[in-house]
């Protein structure tokens, strides 16, 4: 798999409780179309709630469960703490 | 113009149409049930098979609103036949076009809600926002700024808790103020086909102006996320689906039970009374066989229906449903089934119809079709009595009955997803989508909620199937009592003697009862339906059927609950008994073949089981499946794999029993 940004992380590698940036989704247009729509566009902000299948994640104040399958090919950027203001879950 | 023009449907002036539109899990069919309560209508949208509902509600406005339910949408421009139809109805095309909109948003998800409310603004349709959940938002310390919102936004925003009914005047206030005077759009609005993340972009910027949210998570985040990791787990989640289902299936059987009995009597009261009142002849056959036991095979139908569909809103209502699919998901995936087709498949043991009907929830047509495929393999409430009969021959023990009986549901289950496994290699390449779901907060059930979608469901059931099992009803009965043949000399002979027995009126009537025996077994062996059966008998010969089994199962082709009543007829019981008790079992037990063997040894009763777990036997389900799938070849590759595979395992069922040993 392709990745143009070398600290992107699969997101299913990630640990529960940490926060992330989402960079990259290399899945079907239709996956795709249901994460964008969920809130999972360019650049949001995530914090994963459970990891495994499914793995759990938050998206401001939504909560989406993801298949495995699909968490092995979103590519996340890892943030440190929450200091800034985007991570409020709103 | 002229064109949409044309389009829209006359409506009198005085009436306004509004359509609710709002993401998935807002509480909009609440807030819609609140408005129209049970005077609402559930149809298809034109050209489509997305249910839409339409009512209508003339409180606190001076001129009545019909208003339109849309489906929950994430974004107008998804390209999912969902955001279509909600698009086309926001501009005011087709027959539901609407005049108005009230964007329904989540308080507690204000950023993302936004985004959908961006899109609708930017149709510059006169709108009102209603913030629906604000209890929930508050909880979680969100303070929103609905003043600002509303300067912000151009539009009126009205809080709401439809649950409770709280803010629903205002809101109709709202409605009645804004559609005299709609105003222009905000002008940063971003522009109509705006990217995702444009539209975020906007969206964040208006929450982060107009609301106020703590840096922390909430208390109630905390718990959900706990509840969430046991509720998912792939041993702790699979417990407690086991659980839940466990107590739906008992609750179901259990309560619909009780109405069921009540309709069958009723009915049986009426047939008997018509045939009192009415002249003897066809007619008062057909109207007391024919049509009563018509209404009276569909009706009985509905409190399973309306009670599964009760219990299915609730859970859907406390946020279970969505977690129990994830639980399914897992398990399904590997036989080619996405995690929601457990709702249909579920559904399916009380009836195939509703089962095919509501696995419409499913996203992707490749998964849909897979799972209307198999739905009619779950066992549904129609084999039920030809189970605990054929059982029943099968083992004196009524444990042993029982576990077969179980054994039963297990078998159709089992053979379901092997077939889903199969198409998934073969018709239906490919595997099911993984699956995206939102996770909805934990919440307290809505009742009113669960008896309108009862209510709903039961009405589109009778609609599909209740013409359609009426009349199959009436021309099976038709078929097994046409041509009529003539009296059977024994009849005549008997009937005779009995007439000298004037001195011995308790013999002269035992004499007549079996006049009477001859002669339906003459007219049953006699009518269309015994002669077919005598036709394709060498057809069946091999599963060990005889001529009487294999009009049994040729009249259950039609309906299954059919089979027990023609057994009974043939071995010469009364033709109303449907219902399975120690009398009809032990009568049918004793049913002998042409060469006075018995017909039920254990390797016939068997296949015969074996077939009727499998087999195809409801034509009102091929017509959903034909309608569903917009194709009549799904339905005629159902009919035609589920009773071949039902032929084949019979088969080997009998001949393999024969060479073990068994009769």
């Amino acid at each position: 798999m392709r990745l143009s940004c070398s600290s992107a992380l699969r997101l299913a590698d990630l640990q529960v409780g940490s926060t992330a940036r989402l960079h990259d989704l290399q899945v079907d247009p239709e996956s795709r179309a249901q994460l964008r729509a969920l809130g999972l566009t360019d650049g949001s902000m995530l914090r994963v709630c459970k990891q495994g299948d499914p793995c759990v994640v938050q998206v401001r104040t939504t909560r989406i469960g993801i298949s495995s399958r699909i968490a092995q090919h979103v590519f996340v950027v890892p943030t440190e703490g929450r200091a800034s203001g985007e991570l409020r879950w709103r | 113009m002229a064109m949409t023009a044309t389009l829209v449907a006359p409506r009198a002036a005085a009436h306004l149409r509004l359509a609710l539109v709002g993401n998935p899990n807002t509480g909009k069919t609440t807030l819609f049930n609140a408005l129209c309560g049970i005077r609402a209508k559930t149809s298809n949208y034109p050209g489509t098979t997305t249910a839409i509902r339409v009512g209508s509600s003339g409180a606190g406005t001076g001129r009545a609103l019909d208003i339109v339910d849309l489906p929950g949408v994430y974004d107008l421009h998804a390209g999912i036949a969902e955001s279509r139809i909600a698009a086309d109805v926001l501009k005011g095309r087709g027959t539901l076009g609407a005049d108005f909109v009230v964007i329904v948003a989540d308080a507690a998800n204000l950023t993302r809600n936004l985004v959908l409310a961006g899109e609708v603004l930017a149709e510059r349709r006169a709108a009102v926002l209603a913030l629906n959940m604000m209890d929930i938002a508050r909880s979680r310390g969100i303070d929103i700024d609905c003043h600002a919102l509303s300067r912000r936004l151009r539009c009126p925003v009205v809080p709401l808790v439809a649950r409770r009914g709280e803010g629903l005047d205002s809101l109709l206030r709202a409605i009645e103020l804004s559609a005299i005077s709609a105003s222009e759009p905000p002008t940063d609005l971003p522009a109509p086909g705006a990217s995702l993340e444009t539209l975020t972009a906007w969206a964040e910027d208006v929450t982060a102006e107009t609301s106020t949210s703590p840096i922390e998570l909430s208390a109630a985040d905390v718990l959900t996320e706990r509840v969430d990791r046991y509720l998912t787990h792939p041993v702790y989640g699979m417990g407690a689906f086991t659980g839940v289902m466990c107590l739906l299936f008992l609750a179901l059987f259990t309560f619909a039970a009780i109405p069921m009995d009540l309709i069958e009597a009723l009915f049986g009261r009426l047939g008997s009374g018509l045939t009192a009142v009415l002249p003897s002849g066809p007619v008062r056959d057909l109207v007391t066989q024919g049509i009563v036991g018509g209404l009276s095979g569909t009706i009985v139908f509905l409190p399973q229906i309306c009670l599964l569909f009760f219990l299915i809103s609730v859970l859907e209502d406390t946020g279970y449903l969505a977690r129990a699919a994830f639980v399914m998901d897992g398990m399904l995936s590997r036989f080619g089934l996405p995690g929601q087709a457990f709702v249909p498949l579920l559904t399916a043991h009380a009836c195939a119809i509703p089962g095919i009907m509501s696995a419409r929830l499913i996203p992707n047509r490749r998964d849909r079709l897979a799972t209307i495929l198999v739905a009619p393999f779950m066992s549904c409430s129609a084999r039920l009595p030809v189970y605990v009969l054929l059982t029943s021959l099968l083992f004196a023990d009524p444990v042993l009955a029982g576990l077969a009986f179980a054994g039963c549901y297990l078998l159709g289950a089992t053979a379901g997803l092997l077939t889903a496994s199969l198409f998934g290699r073969t018709a239906l390449k490919g595997r099911a989508r993984p699956m995206i779901l939102e996770l909805p907060p934990y919440r307290v059930p809505s009742f009113r909620n669960a008896v309108l979608t009862a209510k709903d469901q039961g009405i589109a059931f009778l609609r599909t199937a209740g013409s359609i099992i009426m009349a199959i009803c009436i021309v099976m009965w038709w078929l097994s009592a046409y041509p009529k043949t003539a009296v059977p000399a024994g009849a005549h002979s008997l009937r005779a003697e009995a007439a000298q027995l004037a001195d011995a009126p308790e013999r002269a009537a035992a004499l007549r009862v079996r006049a009477d025996v001859l002669q339906s077994k003459a007219e049953q062996a006699g009518s269309f339906a015994g002669r077919f059966g005598h036709f394709v008998e060498p057809v069946f010969r091999p599963l060990g059927f005889d001529w009487q089994l294999t009009v049994g199962v040729v009249t259950s082709f039609l309906a299954r609950e059919v089979f027990v009543s023609t057994m009974s007829v043939l071995e010469g019981g009364a033709a109303g008994d449907t219902d399975v008790d120690e009398g009809v079992v032990a009568r049918i037990r004793g049913m002998t073949r042409a060469d006075g063997s018995a017909l039920f040894t254990p390797a016939t009763a068997a296949a015969a089981l074996v077939f009727f777990v499998l087999a195809m036997q409801c034509l009102p389900t091929l017509a959903v499946t034909r309608k569903e799938t917009g194709s009549i070849k799904y339905a005629g590759l159902q009919l035609g794999y589920m009773s071949g595979l039902a032929y084949v395992a019979a088969f080997a069922v009998h001949q393999g029993l024969h060479m073990v040993g068994v009769p």
